[in-house]
């Protein structure tokens, strides 16, 4: 049976990408979306009320200040590149600003509130369509949101499983990534990895056939060329200044592709990628992401008589 | 941000201008009088502020690899937007990647000229290739070289890609900068002792400072004649801001995504204008305009900004550092053009329009081997086109038409962008820089169409003017770019993808 898969990865929280990738089983006929991990944003943005009557931002690296009737427009455009917001009065800013923690708590609690909106408008819009949309959690998404990620008609959470497609494909699925400067949510040695891997990655009945959705790309490879960050997490120059290109993906992805040689390898993590490549058999594809922006970088493949029949690289 | 206005300077070619003005002040009839480079820089860069607006507006509302590429094809959407594409950057930046290759050997032969007046070497490498004396087939060899070491770096070493743009560009703005310096500090006493000596050294007064200087009796600034020079700069200098946009993904941080732009086209406005001021601060207006309106200086004798510092400077080191840092500025240049040739055609190999073939990196090497490959076999095509068959780069301007269409098209894709999705001051700045974009890259494609033998050659191969060929050049590109995209379409449909899709923005609600 013929398959088509649009996969898509890195979302970080923005709203149209999102809305774009569940759109995109209708716009370019998928009956299988796949979401690869880093599902949510970074940045928490205060929105603090003026006396005035105005509102004060930080908006594209600018402090502006703003007319009520002007914020949704603002809005729209935070949320449209992955930044979360919160009201809050000069006093409850003060208040946040010295509690950590509570600011932390306040960060999940819209990070929650926001991915279980998500998922809400993926079972709308899908339902009775046949399509199903996986969805599982990156190295950058926390661990307290598994627990929204539970399956339901459409949607459903393919981390550390295999699961079959329609096509009869099996997909194994894992959102761990090797060690980053970020120490993210959800990291672990390479030998770590290359077990967790190996842990579903066995249970496979035909690996030739299967798919991996591995979020970090093999290393040694295009797809994990990615700028050097510093232990201040900033970019690393050389030269002239330009910056410096290291191989950041990962031994254990490489290993488990190169023992099992899927069918199909799906990647993100490096956003500044987009390609696909070849490790033996194995076509392994990374559509970058570009969510800052607000545009949903992607790739259909499809699959037919357990084959790939065809695969693009979509952007829009 | 180094990195993306090293490009952008690389992409606007300076250092090249300055060398090849002569070429065209030699062209222009008798009737274009007043031309004053200094004020035609200016105006030229003027024109060029409705470009920069819409290219960092763009570059920053949607900042992909491909850069303009994407503006124009999801506008246009995949046939006319590929097809123009096609035509107006990727074929087009190989015929000016020849063009560039064609004064590189300029360069080189001019410089070896300088040092040893005698060599018949330096003279065939230095001479337009129609002209007794010269080496057509010399210049093909060196000139696919030239590309062919540069594609290899890329392929082999493709990391040090960008850096070599960045090192060559460098040394040439440092040349240049010194060059401008070498000329103020040497004067007229400086110009005018080089003049006299190469006049009595060759026998032939009428090349004395003096002589030449007291030839040019026009005004010395005319409107018209300024304004006529438009399409020079258009070739090498001003519209070309594109380069940092298609590597914006690339980019890293939102100041230098802001910023490349403006800060580049500042930058070689100010280089480009200080230098023609200089050559005038030193020599005179009169002296300068009637020596690069010399064919015996222009053509024997290279004539230009950078002979004028080297010969004025008096000192060899300094000669020897003006001559490199000319090469290099032309080397800087071919060097970006193979890394955002690549981009384009990574982009349009993306969306399905090109085979993947050409989006392929070789694990091997890791670089777009087949796609270097495809650059360096069309542009020595081009380059023997150029050397052999139409006598030198001058009969390559004519295919910069197709940019000039391109960038038309450019701006009336911005103003759909602001009508579109921009709101309020953002609209209606974006909306009238794309307009006013549009229309000044119809007034240049206007300037070309009607002095083809000025922006190109009359010379004839095969029975075709050499601006007739470059018109069938573009043509060719454009039905070529249709053709392709027809049967990737046709290709892409069988196999059960829509490549449509590729350029159509998925709605969000």
């Amino acid at each position: 049976m013929k398959t088509r898969i649009f996969f898509a990865s890195d979302v970080h929280g923005s709203e149209s990408c999102f809305r774009k990738f569940i759109n995109a089983a209708k716009f370019y006929d998928a009956n299988a979306l796949i979401l690869g991990g880093d599902i949510t944003g970074k940045a928490l943005v205060p929105i603090v009320e003026r006396p005035d009557g105005r509102f004060r931002l930080s908006f594209e690296g600018e402090e502006v200040v703003v007319k009520k009737e002007e914020l949704p427009t603002y809005i729209k455009t935070l949320r449209n590149s992955g930044r979360y917001y919160f009201m809050a009065t000069e006093a409850e800013l003060a208040e946040l600003e010295k509690d950590k923690a509570k600011l932390d708590a306040l960060f999940l609690k819209t990070m929650k509130e926001v991915l279980r909106s998500w998922i809400s408008l993926a079972q709308e819009r899908l339902k009775g369509t046949g399509v199903k949309c996986y969805i599982s959690p990156g190295n950058d998404d926390r661990l307290e949101l598994d627990e929204l990620l539970q399956d339901s008609e459409n949607v459903f959470n393919p981390e550390a499983k295999v699961v079959e497609l329609e096509s009869g494909n099996e997909m194994i699925t894992v959102g761990y990534a090797n060690p980053t400067p970020w120490k993210s949510p959800r990291e672990v040695p390479e030998d770590e990895l290359f077990k967790m891997i190996d842990g579903v990655a066995s249970q496979l009945k035909e690996p030739s056939k299967s798919i991996f959705n591995l979020h970090v790309p093999p290393h040694g490879t295009e797809l994990d060329k990615a700028p050097v960050v510093n232990s201040e997490l900033r970019y690393e120059r050389e030269g002239l200044g330009q910056l410096k290109m290291t191989n950041i993906g990962s031994t254990a992805v490489r290993r488990s592709i190169e023992k099992y040689q899927p069918m199909l390898g799906l990647h993100g993590h490096v956003h500044e990628v987009r390609g696909f490549i070849r490790i033996g058999r194995t076509l392994c594809v990374s559509p970058g992401s570009d969510y800052v922006a607000g545009t949903l970088k992607g790739a259909i493949i499809d699959l037919e008589s357990s084959a790939i029949k065809e695969y693009m690289l979509t952007s829009g | 941000m180094f990195d993306a206005i090293a490009l952008n300077v690389s992409n606007m070619s300076a250092g090249a201008a300055l060398a090849t003005i002569g070429f065209t002040m030699v062209a222009l009839p008798s009737s274009v009088s007043g031309v004053n480079l200094v004020g035609a820089s200016l105006i030229a860069f003027i024109l060029s502020i409705p470009e920069i607006v819409v290219y960092t507006m763009m570059t920053r509302r949607v900042s992909r690899t491909g850069g303009d590429y994407i503006w124009v094809s999801r506008t246009y959407g995949g046939l006319f937007g590929s097809a123009l594409s096609f035509m107006g950057y990727t074929v087009e930046t190989m015929a000016y990647l020849a063009l560039i290759a064609l004064s590189a050997i300029f360069a080189i032969g001019s410089v070896g000229l300088f040092f040893y007046p005698s060599s018949s070497f330096s003279l065939g490498l230095a001479l337009p290739g129609d002209l007794a004396g010269s080496t057509p087939y010399v210049q093909l060899v060196v000139g696919a070289l030239i590309f062919a070491i540069l594609i290899g770096i890329n392929i082999f070493k493709p990391k040090y890609g960008y850096r070599l743009v960045s090192v060559l560009a460098l040394v040439g703005v440092v040349a240049m900068v010194v060059g401008i310096l070498a000329l103020v500090s040497a004067g007229q006493t400086g110009v005018a002792n080089y003049m006299n000596g190469l006049s009595s050294a060759v026998n032939d007064p009428t090349i004395s400072y003096n002589a030449v200087a007291s030839s040019y009796t026009g005004s010395t600034f005319n409107w018209a004649g300024s304004l006529f020079l438009l399409p020079f700069f258009a070739i090498f200098v001003y519209p070309w801001l594109n380069a940092g946009p298609a590597v914006a993904s690339e980019i890293k941080g939102t100041r230098a995504i802001k910023w490349n732009v403006p800060i580049a086209s500042f930058l070689v406005m100010i280089l480009v204008t200080t230098a023609f001021g200089a050559m005038y601060y030193a020599g005179g207006f009169q002296f300068v305009t009637a020596a690069l309106s010399n064919p015996t200086l222009v053509y024997t004798y290279s004539f230009n900004f950078w002979t004028l510092a080297m010969g004025a400077v008096n000192n060899t080191y300094v000669a020897w550092f003006l001559g490199i840092g000319w090469v290099l500025w032309t080397l800087a240049v071919l060097a970006y053009g193979i890394i955002v040739t690549s981009r384009y055609i990574f982009a349009q190999a993306f969306d399905r329009f090109l085979p993947e073939r050409l989006a392929t990196i070789s694990p091997r090497y890791g670089s777009p081997v087949v796609t270097l490959l495809l650059e360096l076999v069309v542009t020595v095509g081009l380059v023997a086109a150029g050397a052999v068959l139409y006598g030198g780069f001058q009969s390559l301007y004519a295919a910069v038409i197709a940019s000039m269409i391109y960038f038309f098209f450019v701006g009336i894709a911005a103003v759909i962008h602001a009508f579109r999705n921009e709101k309020g001051t953002s609209k209606g700045i974006l909306s009238l820089s794309g307009g006013l974009m549009a229309i000044v890259f119809a007034f240049i494609v206007y300037q070309f169409l009607t002095n083809p033998t000025i922006w190109g050659t009359s010379a004839t191969a095969l029975g075709i003017p050499g601006y007739e060929f470059a018109y069938i050049y573009v043509i060719a590109s454009f039905v070529l770019g249709i053709v392709i995209y027809l049967a990737s379409k046709s290709y892409h449909k069988n196999k059960g993808i829509n490549i449509d899709l590729a350029y159509k923005e998925i709605p969000p609600d």
